[in-house]
């Protein structure tokens, strides 16, 4: 995919919840940026690390993570292409939590802080879509607080399965019932709160009651509405509410 | 870091077929017990039965079983 291709993806999000002209969208397309190749296990931003640019995804995976002491982490979001991973960083350009690439092949770009603030001052609907951005960033971490804390361990599968299923389909990168995840389960593992071991056992009864079939990178999800019941999935906070937008 | 497969045989038996890299078998060890005892809580959490002669076997890419982690060995109880 390419840095036009991902930035068309970018706008094409940030219009699903928000309303943006030709000219606000022409402008967002025209932001420029360092296009760099991460490697595996590679951070994008360390911890702690003073930043002074926000990343795109290109292609491939990213993850937002944090590390114990002893090693244990827990993936706390997952990035596709089109995502704007560190959007916040513009407000907030030193966090304690680390990006890291999740696929084998990570593509992204660097997108530097200034334009981004050039872009926010000459447009304020632009600066009212970043911010309905972050606010569904926040969301689904609110969600994945949920799941981790309070959902089993099958019930919590089913709904990051559901999750990314409709985040790639609204992203145009698949559909529901047919998509990539680029990660290894154990990184999966690690968005779930859960050992790989364990994870690999739920992900079995799943594909032994005919609900997600994962086979290396490729899902399929014969019967969506039945695994939507399984985690019990409701996609409003991947949406937000575009009634109340249309309003005002 | 050396490749070790974390093969489940409980009520189903799980294969890992990606497998995971580790420094030596020692640690692959004590990451066995700790994804035993995630399983076993989960049991517990559901008031399903644990099974303590349930294994973690931890085999190399060739598949040769290196080294046996029963669940019985990964809890203790007291009375």
């Amino acid at each position: 995919m390419s840095v036009h291709s991902a930035l068309d993806l970018f706008v094409r999000k940030l219009c699903q919840r928000s309303c943006l002209t030709e000219e606000e969208k022409g402008a967002i397309l025209a932001l420029e940026g360092r296009e760099a190749e991460i490697p595996p296990h590679q951070d994008i931003v360390r911890p702690g690390e003073l930043t002074d640019f926000s990343c795109l995804v290109v292609s491939g995976m990213a993850a937002r993570f944090g590390q114990l002491p002893d090693g244990l982490r827990q993936i706390t979001a997952v990035y596709i292409p089109g995502d704007m991973c560190d959007l916040y960083s513009l407000m907030l350009p030193k966090v304690e939590w680390a990006l890291q690439a999740l696929s084998a092949r990570l593509t992204i770009i660097r997108v530097p802080h200034q334009q981004l603030k050039d872009l926010v001052q000459a447009y304020p609907a632009v600066a009212e879509a970043f911010w309905r951005d972050c606010v569904a960033d926040a969301s689904i971490l609110s969600q994945w607080v949920v799941n981790v804390g309070r959902r089993d361990a099958r019930k919590r599968t089913a709904h990051l399965f559901c999750e990314l299923s409709l985040r790639i389909e609204q992203a145009g990168l698949g559909s529901r019932h047919s998509f990539q995840v680029l990660a290894i389960q154990s990184q999966l593992a690690d968005a779930l709160g859960m050992t790989p071991v364990h994870m690999n056992r739920v992900m079995r009864a799943l594909r032994q009651d005919n609900l997600l079939i994962v086979q290396g990178r490729d899902v399929q999800v014969p019967d969506w509405d039945a695994l939507a019941a399984v985690g019990g999935f409701e996609g409003g906070y991947l949406e937000m509410n575009q009634s109340w937008r249309q309003a005002h | 870091m050396t490749l070790y497969h974390l093969n489940l045989f409980n009520d189903a038996d799980v294969w890992d077929e990606e497998g995971r890299d580790f420094v030596n078998l020692a640690a692959a060890e004590k990451e066995a017990v700790r994804n035993a005892r995630d399983i076993i809580a989960e049991h517990i959490r559901h008031g399903l039965p644990v099974d303590l002669s349930d294994r973690l076997e931890i085999a190399d890419r060739d598949g040769t079983v290196l080294k046996v982690v029963r669940f019985g060995e990964c809890v203790f109880f007291k009375r």
